[in-house]
């Protein structure tokens, strides 16, 4: 466990080094102040009087600062989950190949450290930059929020880990697949198609009601059912951040069914990666 | 040695096939209930076809022509609704005209009809014996200040029956008559009849020939505070800000006194074919005091959908999110609110079953 925690670790210090947390960081304070110096809420006893985004008029209505909050938050667990998966699946898609790249890899594996315990160290190096990306960007937003319009809500932050588990099954995917070809592209690329079929999976049972019966229709019930259901995941997201009702049995497997997966791709991972030589 | 290997490393993809299978059975149908749509509430932005040929329909009362020495001074004016031609120039609480009739006989009219009088079975006997059945008889209710106006066909209606016994009945004007009789403490009541379409009910003698003598006077005369026009919705009508203010009184002062200072008045129009639905124009005597009563207004709001949730009422704070206050030109605003359907027949369900108790146990304790 320890070394797997001193792979993490030497992940992120290389981050670190390569300014890779100074850009993600930056980017995501930029957001906020644009947000920030931008939007413009006048609460008058809990309700929104005026509002206004880059000085142009958002509501006409006078609204309760809940009934603006909550669609508000529900936009913003969207945009976060579905953004953030893509940003973080490009921005993070060459620490794999980095990893196995000629020289590092050798020197890597020359040390008292296990094959699999590399390759999930790296896994929870880059899921742990991830998680404090998105923790970074919850948080700043709901300080934002809370100063502008007084109320405080940390369901924002609950929402942010929901999306934070979609992005661990598709960085398992994008580990995975660097193992096979050692590309960034590839493994970017791939992290983007998980997202897609796992949006395909969670609207599995609809999309075959519309395609022929037939082999090409059982294939495809059977083809999305191991990935995870990325859309319902981001619903899901979206409405603990907009405080709306969320069946927790189903929360609590749409997450697991996350964490299953990732541990399901890894384990490929390993399989190839115990076999390859460098 | 590579035989080891190979036994080493088969483990990790049977893992890898048992978790992907786990996991698709842990998600099968794993997915967060659909969201409920919004309440569909139908609110009554402006008049409609039907309403505008209902009211066509009723406008048969032509106002005399001012004459003098047998000469016409005028030419005859347009036919008007009664009801309408009655209303004063100026109220000083408000007039409002509810169409029971359409009320009646919407989807939830039964229940209304039973609410009202489920209690007391033997009054809706009483009235429909005497020719007042509600349901068929009564078309519009309405209140001009402290008058009460019925309109419908009482052609054959048996007042007495309802009234004392020393009540005489008399001519006035054209098409009138006062039906007068002796209260209690000595004085005298009114009530007005005309053209056995119209029931007037003063809060004295003054205010029921008032509203008679409008009714059939001739010449030009100010308009009303309702018109044909603004005959839409099954409860339509014109309150004074001080009606309003009043509102809020208890509970608001401070958003009474804006009302007081900044509103002339507001129209309303509430539609209760399926849902209730309220459309609300508030008329500004300030225009640059709008935008603080619009805003004190939906706080007022606000604060009274956070006090319902604090207070676990959350029905009555899901009908308070309904509410709307909206920009709409200099010098007026609007506001729009709505109950939904199911909550008004639940409500309606709850009273009829609560007057049934009633009136069981009235017939308990009368033997």
């Amino acid at each position: 466990m320890r070394q797997l925690l001193r792979i993490a670790v030497d992940l992120l210090l290389e981050a670190s080094r390569r300014r890779w947390f100074l850009g993600l960081f930056g980017a995501i304070t930029l957001v906020l102040l644009v947000l920030g110096l931008s939007l413009e809420l006048e609460v008058v006893d809990g309700a929104i009087a005026g509002s206004r985004l880059f000085g142009e008029v958002l509501f006409k209505s006078i609204l309760t600062v809940n009934h603006v909050l909550g669609p508000l938050y529900l936009a913003v667990a969207y945009v976060g989950f579905y953004g953030g998966a893509c940003f973080l699946a490009l921005a993070c898609s060459d620490f794999a190949p980095e990893l196995l790249a000629p020289g590092r890899i050798e020197h890597l594996l020359s040390l008292p450290v296990a094959r699999w315990q590399l390759l999930f160290g790296t896994f929870l190096g880059v899921v742990t930059l991830a998680a404090a990306s998105t923790l970074y960007g919850a948080v700043g937003l709901t300080l934002l929020l809370g100063v502008k319009t007084g109320v405080w809500s940390a369901q924002l932050l609950l929402s942010a880990a929901i999306g934070w588990v979609g992005f661990c099954a598709l960085y398992a995917v994008m580990l995975t697949a660097a193992f096979f070809v050692r590309s960034a592209a590839v493994s970017g690329s791939l992290g983007v198609v998980t997202l897609v079929l796992g949006i395909f999976a969670s609207f599995r049972e609809s999309i075959a009601k519309v395609m022929e019966p037939g082999v090409g229709r059982h294939l495809f019930e059977w083809a999305m059912l191991p990935f995870p259901r990325l859309a319902s995941l981001a619903t899901a997201s979206a409405r603990v951040a907009a405080d709306q009702p969320v069946e927790s049995g189903t929360l609590a497997r749409l997450v697991a069914g996350c964490f299953i997966f990732s541990a399901a791709l890894l384990s490929v991972a390993v399989y190839r990666f115990e076999r390859k030589d460098f | 040695m590579a035989t080891t290997r190979a036994k080493a490393r088969w483990p990790w993809l049977v893992v890898a096939a048992l978790l992907l299978v786990l996991g698709a059975w842990l998600m099968l149908g794993a997915e967060p209930p659909p969201r409920p749509p919004p309440p569909d509430i139908r609110l009554p932005w402006k008049m409609s076809d039907a309403e505008r040929l209902r009211g066509e329909a009723r406008q048969t009362w032509v106002p005399l022509a001012p004459v003098d020495a047998g000469e016409r001074l005028e030419p005859p004016s347009r036919p008007r609704d009664p009801l309408m031609a009655m209303m004063p120039p100026t109220v000083k609480r408000g007039a409002v005209v509810a169409e029971v009739s359409a009320i009646f006989h919407s989807e939830l009219g039964g229940l209304m009809m039973d609410c009202l009088f489920e209690g007391d079975p033997r009054g809706l006997a009483m009235l429909r014996d005497g020719g007042l059945d509600p349901a068929t008889k009564v078309d519009r209710v309405a209140l001009i200040d402290d008058a009460l106006v019925v309109t419908g066909d009482f052609r054959g209606a048996a007042f007495e029956r309802f009234l004392p016994s020393d009540t005489t009945r008399r001519g006035y004007g054209q098409r009138g008559q006062l039906l007068e009789w002796h209260r209690p403490d000595g004085g005298a009541q009114l009530m007005g009849l005309w053209d056995s379409q119209l029931l007037v009910m003063g809060d004295d003698e003054a205010q029921t020939k008032a509203l008679l003598d409008r009714l059939e006077s001739s010449g030009p005369r100010p308009a009303g505070a309702l018109s044909e026009a603004d005959a839409w919705g099954e409860v339509y009508g014109a309150i004074t800000s001080d009606a309003v203010a009043e509102l809020f009184e208890a509970d608001n002062p401070g958003l009474a006194d804006t009302l007081r200072q900044s509103a002339s008045g507001m129209t309303l129009h509430l539609d209760v074919s399926h849902d209730v639905g309220l459309v609300g124009d508030v008329t500004l005597e300030d225009p640059t005091k709008g935008d603080e009563l619009r805003r004190a207004l939906g706080s007022a709001l606000s604060l009274a959908r956070m006090e319902a949730e604090a207070r676990g009422r959350t029905r009555e704070a899901e009908l308070l999110d309904l509410a709307r206050v909206e920009a709409v030109e200099e010098g007026a605003f609007r506001l729009h609110a709505g109950l939904p359907h199911d909550y008004l027949k639940a409500s309606l369900e709850r009273c009829v079953e609560r007057q049934r108790s009633r009136r069981l146990q009235r017939e308990r304790d009368g033997g």
